[in-house]
């Protein structure tokens, strides 16, 4: 399967896409800003804001952690209780959505912690299961049967690349790729060194790279 | 993970600073293979990853999910208050200099008493001379002191007592000092420790 590399125009809409976002992320930061400070006077109606501006953000994130949409949605509840048991000590040294991937990430890796230990052993297993059909985050359908059956085929092996890295690379390269982060804001997210996120990378990459190799996707 | 591996992964995600850039030219310059392959490789990676992985998703029942929050907040906070109500009495009834001029005028009944609680009260004071103390004895029945006073103005029925009553209590203000509120969340009083720990009460 062959994936084209950037040209010349691409670079351009690139550019173009990259100064939009930063116009879009400069007013969310306002917003929440301004809606941080309403919840910490007390305001439940700017939390709910809160809630419905990130709720499909921590959703979808916590749900490439534990592939499965019943406990995603449970874990995404947990989370923003903690976010607003906790949202009066927010001084706003961070971005919101930091600290708030970094609530995320604690609650996901006590949820997972907790799961290893009742499942003694039989988490890997579980964890190279496949999304529940008909999942909301469910990987894409596309137009044709020959690209469907491509990318089915190759959606198996990612997603079995993907489970076979361990909690902490895993995390990393989706916070990096899928959520496209910075060093900084990732080692925010997860209370580690800018380091240690590169060499996580490196290492994730390196174990995702060699499984398409293996599979002639390179 | 070595300087070359770092070197790369930084170039790859775009985190090179001006000094690694110069780094960077030079490792690119001697392997331009290895690097273009390493970067296209990557880009491979996370063409797939971002087809295959979402950033963003329609959280089920979204309605549904906001309104479990709020009512999961809201129990916890009564949960909360309830458990606060209770140690908030204790403390008030602890730190009441009430409870503590009470104690102490037990004390010293005991002491004059020589331990017979049930004997009469020794003496009585009343600060305002307009009111009078007609008797003040133990009353065995009542298992209290009843005090009979005379010259107090008459309390109206519909005097509203509850205002006096503490609810909520807060130690804002300068250090020692603590505020208590009614219902109303107005402050029925303000309770100062003096440098001896005695509380006086404004």
């Amino acid at each position: 399967m062959n994936f084209s590399l950037s040209d010349s125009s691409n670079e351009e809409e690139q550019i173009y896409r990259n100064e939009g976002s930063v116009e879009i992320e400069n007013s969310n930061k306002e917003r929440d800003a301004q809606l941080i400070e309403r919840c910490q006077s007390g305001d439940y109606t700017a939390f709910d804001e809160l809630i419905t501006a990130y709720r499909g953000k921590i959703y979808a994130m916590i749900f490439n952690m534990v592939r499965n949409d019943a406990d995603a949605w449970d874990l995404s509840q947990d989370v923003f209780i903690k976010v607003w048991k906790a949202l009066s000590k927010f001084e706003g040294r961070s971005a919101f959505y930091t600290w708030l991937y970094r609530i995320a990430h604690n609650v996901t890796y006590d949820w997972l912690r907790k799961k290893k230990i009742r499942g003694a052993g039989e988490f890997n297993d579980e964890m190279l299961n496949e999304a529940e059909p008909g999942a909301l985050t469910a990987p894409k359908t596309f137009d044709t049967p020959d690209q469907n059956v491509q990318r089915a085929e190759l959606r198996d092996k990612i997603t079995i690349a993907i489970n076979s890295l361990s909690e902490d690379h895993r995390e990393v390269i989706l916070l990096k790729e899928v959520e496209g982060l910075s060093y900084q804001e990732i080692a925010e997210s997860i209370g580690s060194s800018i380091g240690t996120v590169m060499s996580r990378l490196y290492y994730a990459r390196k174990k995702l790279q060699e499984t398409l190799k293996d599979n002639n996707y390179d | 993970m070595t300087e070359k591996e770092e070197l790369i992964t930084r170039w790859i995600d775009g985190e090179l600073n001006t000094e690694q850039e110069l780094e960077f030219s030079k490792l690119k310059e001697s392997d331009p293979d290895l690097c273009a392959s390493l970067k296209a490789t990557a880009e491979n990676v996370r063409e797939v990853l971002r087809s295959e992985f979402n950033s963003d998703a329609e959280v089920p029942y979204g309605d549904f999910f906001n309104s479990q929050i709020e009512k999961r907040i809201r129990q916890s906070h009564a949960k909360e208050s309830e458990v606060r109500g209770v140690l908030n009495a204790g403390l008030i009834w602890i730190k009441s200099p009430f409870t503590w001029a009470s104690a102490s005028a037990f004390c010293l009944l005991l002491f004059l008493s020589n331990g017979n609680v049930n004997s009469t009260v020794v003496s009585t004071y009343s600060p305002d001379p307009s009111v009078r103390i007609v008797s003040a004895e133990f009353n065995e029945e009542a298992g209290a002191t009843v005090i009979k006073l005379e010259g107090l103005e008459r309390i109206p029925d519909d005097t509203d007592f509850s205002v006096n009553h503490i609810v909520s209590y807060d130690r804002q203000g300068p250090p020692g000092f603590v505020h208590f509120y009614n219902k109303q969340d107005e402050v029925v009083y303000i309770m100062e420790t003096d440098e001896y720990g005695l509380p006086n009460v404004f």
